[in-house]
């Protein structure tokens, strides 16, 4: 049936259905709106009336404010995005301050902990001196903590590094800090110590091995006489002993090695350009007995390199020393050369043995009371006990081995002699001190005597003997100390209050 | 061999606590290391001449010839590289044990 109300729309839809065989062209030249004629022609353009062009302009203008929002959107999005990118940077880098300053903080607590330690052996160390020292037993324990707090020196270096390496801005030897500032005196002090040890184990080694010379047969010490002169004479001893060092040196990190040789350690052996030649060959030379010309020319041809000329002799231009021609003056056949300094090098201020950093009144009443007052330093002291073997079994373990070092000397006469005096000593001291003990008056009369007469009258602190009070300050019923170690300097307190201190009546020493 | 002495050996001067002794201090322990391992391996030189050798021996060593003397060491001590770190570990571990 057909559709009579089939509107005029549809017709012009039909029209130009059946226009299809019109070009692309045509139909893109088509005008967009027709007048329709009553008998459904197509007729002229129809032009656009006010309102369809309105709408146009508003339908051009939503388009233009829906692109608008859009691009708005994407703005915001892009803002977004950035901002959250911004603040995820932010709380990034806030962490990584958290756990910088945590490590930091860490670090400082080590090192506060670390000095605390060392405080502690030192006045373990001079405690037992008072006793010990007098009967001729050195103190296993102080040996024995020694070395714990020098290896914990070298565990704190190395956590000190490793920060250095992630915060390249932060100083290893920040004079600024005084934890890092008593640290690295302590450190010092420890590996000056310890170096002068193991000087003192191989000098004591190296007279076995003098021992082992003299006990060879009359024919052999002869033969080794002959070889050692041998080796002199060609300057050989030197090269073996540079050969050896250059073992060692192969056995140390390259910086290491460089390092010593940097700073003239191996020069009385070697001259500075041949060492470093020498390094880097990493003991290739070292496999082979050479004579010391054969060693020159062999590092000559190998490196290209010139030999430093002799201390004080001024080489002719083009000139090199002969083969078998000695750097350094040969040292005497079994003695062992010594060190020699940098010509116009001034050699640093070694610290006597034993002596500790004297900080002052101020800086160690601060650090005692900061350290003390912090839940690290309670922390540290109870791993630093467990470390060092405060618990039961370790003491007596300690107390095991000062009775071995006991019995070893106990038959002889001035063990006695000494023993006796001690006893005696200790017995006035005990009765002495449960009479005086809990009477401050009887303290601070004591201590006032002791310093009236100019005396070093031995007190406890904290438990702790081996202390004599230098100052009194009294203001009104508020008495404070200051207060000083008998034995080594390295300790003195102000500001102690006198139920810090107990009496302890052993013996008062002149000034 | 000399990579296999230094891979196998550790660090001798850190193991010894000394990585952070001043460069004078530790040019004296090296010095004095060194010296006492040189005298050890001549008295393992030494002991490696025997009774009956050590008349033929002391005759090289008066003669004139240094690369007859030279000649002689290398066939006492063809293991050098050996001996060398076998006297370097010897010191170190003794150095380590005595402190």
């Amino acid at each position: 049936m057909e559709n009579k109300n089939k509107p005029e729309t549809w017709e012009i839809e039909e029209v130009i259905g059946s226009e299809d065989s019109k070009s692309d062209k045509e139909k893109l030249d088509m005008p967009e709106t027709f007048e329709i004629n009553d008998d459904g022609t197509i007729g002229e353009k129809k032009e656009k009336t006010f309102e369809e062009k309105e709408e146009n302009v508003e339908e051009k203008e939503s388009n233009a404010s829906v692109e608008e929002t859009k691009e708005t959107e994407e703005t915001k999005e892009t803002e977004e995005t950035k901002e959250a990118e911004e603040r995820r940077k932010k709380i990034e880098k806030e962490e990584k301050e958290v756990k910088e300053i945590e490590l930091f903080n860490q670090l400082m607590a080590d090192i506060d902990s670390f000095v605390e330690m060392a405080s502690i052996v030192e006045a373990n160390k001079n405690k037992k001196e008072s006793v010990w020292v007098r009967l001729g037993i050195k103190s296993k324990k102080s040996n024995n903590d020694e070395k714990l707090i020098t290896e914990r020196a070298a565990e704190i270096s190395t956590e000190l590094e490793e920060f250095k390496k992630k915060y390249s801005d932060f100083d290893i030897n920040d004079k600024e800090n005084k934890a890092i500032e008593d640290f690295n005196k302590i450190k010092e002090t420890l590996i000056e110590k310890r170096g002068e040890d193991v000087i003192e184990k191989i000098e004591k080694m190296s007279n076995g091995s003098e021992k082992e010379k003299q006990d060879l047969s009359p024919e052999k010490q002869d033969l080794l006489k002959k070889l050692e002169t041998f080796f002199f004479q060609k300057g050989g001893i030197q090269i073996y002993t540079g050969l050896v060092i250059i073992a060692i040196l192969a056995l140390s990190p390259r910086e290491n090695a460089l390092d010593i040789i940097t700073n003239g350690a191996i020069k009385s052996f070697l001259p500075l350009e041949w060492a470093h030649a020498a390094i880097a060959v990493e003991g290739a030379v070292a496999g082979s007995i050479m004579t010391y010309g054969a060693l020159k020319n062999y590092l000559i041809n190998k490196f290209k390199i010139e030999p430093t000329p002799e201390p004080g002799k001024t080489p002719e231009p083009g000139e090199k020393p002969e083969p078998g021609e000695t750097p350094e003056p040969k040292p005497e056949p079994g003695k062992t050369p010594e060190p020699k300094p940098e010509q116009g090098e001034k050699p640093e201020p070694k610290p006597e043995p034993g002596e500790t950093p004297e900080p002052t009144l101020e800086d160690a009443d601060e650090s005692f009371t900061r350290v003390v007052g912090s839940s690290e330093y309670q922390e540290a002291l109870k791993r630093y006990q467990e470390e060092v073997g405060f618990d039961e079994e370790k003491k007596a373990e300690e107390k095991k081995e000062e009775g071995e070092s006991f019995d070893r000397v106990v038959g002889t006469s001035e063990y006695q002699e000494a023993f006796d005096k001690y006893q005696e000593e200790v017995e006035e001291v005990e009765e002495e001190g449960k009479k005086d003990k809990g009477e401050d008056s009887k303290l601070l009369k004591f201590i006032k005597e002791g310093l009236e007469k100019g005396e070093k009258r031995e007190i406890k602190y904290k438990g702790e003997s081996g202390w004599y009070v230098t100052k009194i300050d009294e203001k009104d019923d508020d008495i404070k100390f200051s207060i000083k170690k008998i034995n080594g300097n390295d300790a003195e307190y102000s500001n102690v209050s006198i139920n810090q201190l107990d009496l302890l009546l052993r013996n008062s020493r002149k000034k | 061999m000399e990579k296999e002495i230094v891979n196998k050996c550790e660090n001798a001067i850190d193991e010894m606590g000394l990585k952070d002794l001043s460069a004078e201090k530790k040019a004296e322990v090296l010095e004095k290391m060194s010296t006492l391992v040189c005298d050890r391996i001549i008295l393992k030189l030494m002991g490696r001449i025997s009774d009956v050798e050590v008349e033929k021996a002391n005759e090289i060593m008066t003669g004139e010839s240094d690369e007859e003397k030279l000649e002689f060491l290398k066939t006492k001590l063809p293991d050098f590289n050996i001996i060398l770190k076998e006297e370097i570990d010897a010191v170190k571990e003794e150095i380590l044990k005595g402190i």
